[in-house]
C-alpha cells in the first residue's frame, strides 16, 4: 500500500502515515526507507515526534531508546521491541506490506 | 541530620539525672521535640517497620505508607527484591503513588509523567528535548541524579524494615542477640498469610503507645477479660527483657497449668460470675512449643503480637505530637489449617479498636494525653518494679518504660 | 414476604435499641446462626476475613454483650444512627439480600458529635420466630480508619 512520497522524506527524517487505521513512523536512514509502528510501547506515545539519531529513534516522551530497522528496545522505561513493517520504494513511492 | 549542637531551652530539660523514674509531659505535646523526633529517630540511624513481604507478593506489587512524617513505597521489583523509596516525585514534590497498594512496572508521577523505575531511577521525562526545537531541559541535566530517595531494606523472617540512614547497624545488632531470639520465634522464615487491617487514629502521643506494650503492670487491671476469661493470670511466670541499650523490650509470659485460687480472684477486675458462650474465643490452640505468651516492642514504630492465636503487627505512624495512626496487619502462616484460621479469626476479637483487652487502651490514651497535655511541666512517676532498668522475672514493674527512657534521652539529647 | 417496608422497619428498630443503649435486646435482631462483622471496606474490598468485631453464631453475639457491659472501660458517649432505605439486591431461599446506608455519630461526654461511622450494611434477611432477623449483617464502613475506638456495635 502507497504511503508517501520519498520526496517528502529527507534522510534523517522521520513522519507518521497511516497503514489503514493503524499509525506507522517511516524513517529515511542514510537513503533506506525502515516503518515501525507509531505508537511507543511503554506509554503509547507517537515515536514519530521523537528524536532520530543514526538508525535509532528515541521516544520524545521517556526517552526509551530503538534500533529502527529491527525496532528492537534498546533503552527503557519500554520492555517491548517495536512493531516493524517490511518498506519499499518503487520510484517515488513508499509502499509498506500490511502486516 | 543536623550537625548543630541540640539546643533544649531551659524549660526543656529532663527533671532528674541518671537512670529515669519521671517522665516530663511535655515530650508528649512540644511540638519543637516532635520534630526533633522525626529527624532524630524517624530518619535516624534506626530500622522501621513498613510492612510484610506477604501483603507485596508478585513482582510489580507495592504498598505505601510512612516513615515518621515521610510517604515511603515499598514494591517488590521484577527479580523479587524488596525496594523501598520515597513517594515524592523529584522534579516538583507531588506524592507519586496515591493508592495505597497496585501493581506496576514503573512510577509515573500523575503531574508531569515523570517516570521512575521500580528501582527508583528517573528513566525519563517528556519533551526532555523540547518540542519542535524549542523547550526541554538543559542538555547537562542527571538523570542519575535526579531519581527517588532509597531507602535501605531488611527482611526479617517477612518483616519487612527500611531505614533513611546509611549507617544503621546490620538488624542483627540493632535487636541484640536476645531480643532477635524472640523475633524469629514468630518471624523464623516459615510464609506468612495476611488475614486483613484493622486502622485506628489515636488521639495521642506516639510514645504513649509503645509505652502501653512496655507496661504489663495495667493487663489485669484496665483489661479485665483477659483474667475474667483466664487469658491472663497475675500468677503467670513472666518476664520483662529489654535490650542492651533500653530501646527494644520484650514481655513474656506463660500460664502455670495450675488450678486453684491465686492472685487474680482478688483483682477487682475480676468477675468470677462471667461466662462465655463460646469458648473458643478464649481457648487457645498451643501453637509455640514453649507454651509462652510473648509481646516485644520494635524501636520506634512496631509491636510484634501474639496472644492466644492472634499474630499481627502493630505499625505506628505518628501524625502530630498529639496523634498517632495505628495499623494492625492480622496475618497467619501459610500453612494453618482450617481450624487455625477459625480461632485466628475468632481471638481477633481481643485486639484493633474494638478489641476486649484493646478497646479500653484507646480509652486511657487519649485520656492521658489530655491530663499530659494540660501540664506539661507535671511529669509522670515510674518507680513500681523500683527504680533501675534491669530485666525481671514478673510483671509487676514499669522497667521496660524506664530503659525505654534512658534511650530516649540519649538519642533525643534530653 | 420480606418487602423493603419491612426492612426499613428492622432497621428502625435495631438501630433505635443500639442508640438507646439496650444492648441486651440487640441479639434478638439475629438468627441462630448468624453471622456479625464490622469489617472495613479495604478488607472486604479485598477479601480479607479480620473485622474489627466478628461475632460466628448467636453464642458470639450475646458474648459481645456482656464483654462491653461487664469488662470494658470507656467514656461515656452516645451512638446514633442514621439509616438509610433498604434496597433488595436479591432473593435467596427463605429470604432476601439487601443493603442500606447509614452514617453513625458519636457524642462523648465534654465533646461534639462527629461521624464516626460511614458505610453500609449488607444483610441477608429471613423470617425466624416470626420475625424478621439477619442470619448475616456486614457492617461495611468506608472509613479508611477508625477514630480512637468502637465500643458498642453498629
Amino acid at each position: 500500500m502507497r504511503v508517501a512520497s520519498v520526496t517528502d522524506l529527507p534522510t534523517g527524517e522521520v513522519r507518521q502515515v497511516a497503514l489503514g487505521d493503524i499509525p506507522v513512523a517511516i524513517y529515511n536512514i542514510g537513503g533506506k526507507i525502515f516503518a515501525t509502528e507509531d505508537r511507543c510501547p511503554h506509554d503509547r506515545a507517537f515515536m514519530s515526534e521523537g528524536y532520530l539519531e543514526d538508525d535509532h529513534i528515541e521516544c520524545p516522551m521517556h526517552q526509551a531508546l530503538f534500533h529502527v530497522p529491527t525496532g528492537k528496545v534498546m533503552r527503557g522505561p519500554a520492555k517491548v521491541d517495536l512493531r516493524t513493517f517490511e518498506a519499499t520504494v518503487r520510484g517515488d513511492d513508499i509502499l509498506l506490506k500490511p502486516r | 541530620m543536623s550537625e548543630q549542637p541540640l539546643e533544649v531551652p531551659e524549660s526543656r530539660a529532663w527533671p532528674q539525672e541518671g537512670s529515669t523514674t519521671r517522665v516530663p509531659y511535655w515530650i508528649y505535646s512540644d511540638p519543637e521535640i516532635y520534630k526533633r523526633e522525626m529527624e532524630r529517630i524517624f530518619r535516624g540511624p534506626v530500622w522501621c517497620y513498613v510492612g510484610l513481604d506477604a501483603e507485596i507478593p508478585k513482582p510489580g506489587d507495592y504498598k505505601t505508607t510512612w516513615i515518621g512524617d515521610r510517604p515511603v513505597i515499598v514494591v517488590r521489583d521484577e527479580d523479587s527484591s524488596i525496594n523501598v523509596v520515597e513517594n515524592r516525585c523529584a522534579h516538583r514534590g507531588a506524592r507519586l503513588c496515591w493508592a495505597p497498594r497496585g501493581n506496576s512496572s514503573e512510577f509515573k508521577c500523575p503531574y508531569h509523567h515523570w517516570s521512575y523505575t521500580l528501582k527508583g531511577e528517573l528513566s525519563g521525562m517528556p519533551f526532555r528535548r523540547g518540542v519542535g526545537g524549542k523547550g526541554g531541559m538543559p542538555k547537562d541535566f542527571d538523570l542519575a541524579a535526579n531519581g527517588l530517595r532509597r531507602l535501605r531494606v531488611h527482611n526479617e523472617g517477612g518483616l519487612l524494615f527500611a531505614s533513611f540512614s546509611a549507617d544503621v547497624e546490620p538488624f542483627d545488632r540493632y535487636c541484640g542477640s536476645e531480643v532477635l531470639s524472640y523475633v524469629q520465634r514468630e518471624f523464623s522464615g516459615r510464609p506468612l498469610k495476611v488475614l486483613g487491617y484493622n486502622r485506628q487514629i489515636i488521639t495521642a502521643n506516639w510514645k504513649l503507645y509503645f509505652e502501653n506494650l512496655k507496661d504489663p503492670y495495667h493487663a489485669t487491671l484496665l483489661h479485665a477479660f483477659f483474667v475474667t476469661f483466664g487469658l491472663w493470670r497475675a500468677d503467670a511466670e513472666s518476664a520483662c527483657v529489654s535490650s542492651e541499650d533500653g530501646k527494644h523490650g520484650v514481655m513474656i509470659s506463660r500460664n502455670r497449668d495450675r488450678a486453684g485460687v491465686d492472685e487474680t480472684s482478688t483483682l477487682s477486675s475480676f468477675h468470677s460470675e462471667l461466662v462465655l458462650e463460646d469458648k473458643d474465643t478464649v481457648t487457645p490452640r498451643r501453637e509455640f512449643a514453649d507454651g509462652k505468651v510473648v509481646g516485644i516492642t520494635l524501636f520506634p514504630c512496631v509491636v510484634l503480637q501474639q496472644q492466644a492465636n492472634t499474630l499481627a503487627t502493630r505499625h505506628l505512624i505518628p501524625i502530630s505530637p498529639s496523634q498517632v495512626e495505628l495499623t494492625w496487619t492480622f496475618f497467619g502462616y501459610a500453612d494453618d489449617d482450617e481450624a487455625m484460621t477459625r480461632l485466628r479469626l475468632r481471638h481477633a476479637n481481643l485486639m484493633g479498636p474494638a478489641g476486649y483487652v484493646s478497646m479500653d487502651d484507646s480509652e486511657v490514651l487519649n485520656q492521658t494525653q489530655i491530663g499530659a497535655t494540660a501540664c506539661p511541666d507535671d511529669r509522670a512517676v515510674l518507680e513500681m518494679g523500683g527504680k533501675t532498668a534491669d530485666n525481671c522475672d514478673h510483671m509487676v514493674s514499669e522497667t521496660l518504660i524506664r530503659a525505654f527512657y534512658n534511650y530516649y534521652r540519649t538519642v533525643m539529647g534530653l | 414476604m420480606l418487602t423493603r417496608v419491612i426492612l426499613d422497619d428492622l432497621n428502625a428498630r435495631y438501630a433505635y435499641a443500639l442508640d438507646s443503649g439496650k444492648l441486651d435486646l440487640w441479639p434478638e435482631f439475629f438468627t441462630d446462626d448468624c453471622v456479625y462483622k464490622i469489617i472495613s471496606n479495604e478488607n472486604f474490598g479485598l477479601g480479607y476475613p479480620v473485622a474489627a468485631i466478628y461475632c460466628d453464631g448467636i453464642g458470639m453475639v450475646r458474648d459481645r454483650v456482656v464483654a462491653i457491659m461487664q469488662t470494658a472501660v470507656y467514656e461515656p458517649r452516645t451512638y446514633r444512627h442514621f439509616v438509610g432505605t433498604a434496597h433488595i439486591t436479591g432473593q435467596e431461599e427463605g429470604g432476601v439480600t439487601s443493603e442500606a446506608n447509614f452514617a453513625l455519630y458519636e457524642s462523648i461526654a465534654e465533646r461534639e458529635p462527629r461521624i464516626l461511622f460511614v458505610g453500609r450494611y449488607v444483610d441477608r434477611v429471613v423470617m425466624a420466630d416470626g420475625a424478621p432477623r439477619l442470619r448475616q449483617r456486614l457492617v461495611v464502613y468506608d472509613n479508611y480508619r477508625v477514630f480512637n475506638s468502637l465500643i458498642f456495635p453498629i
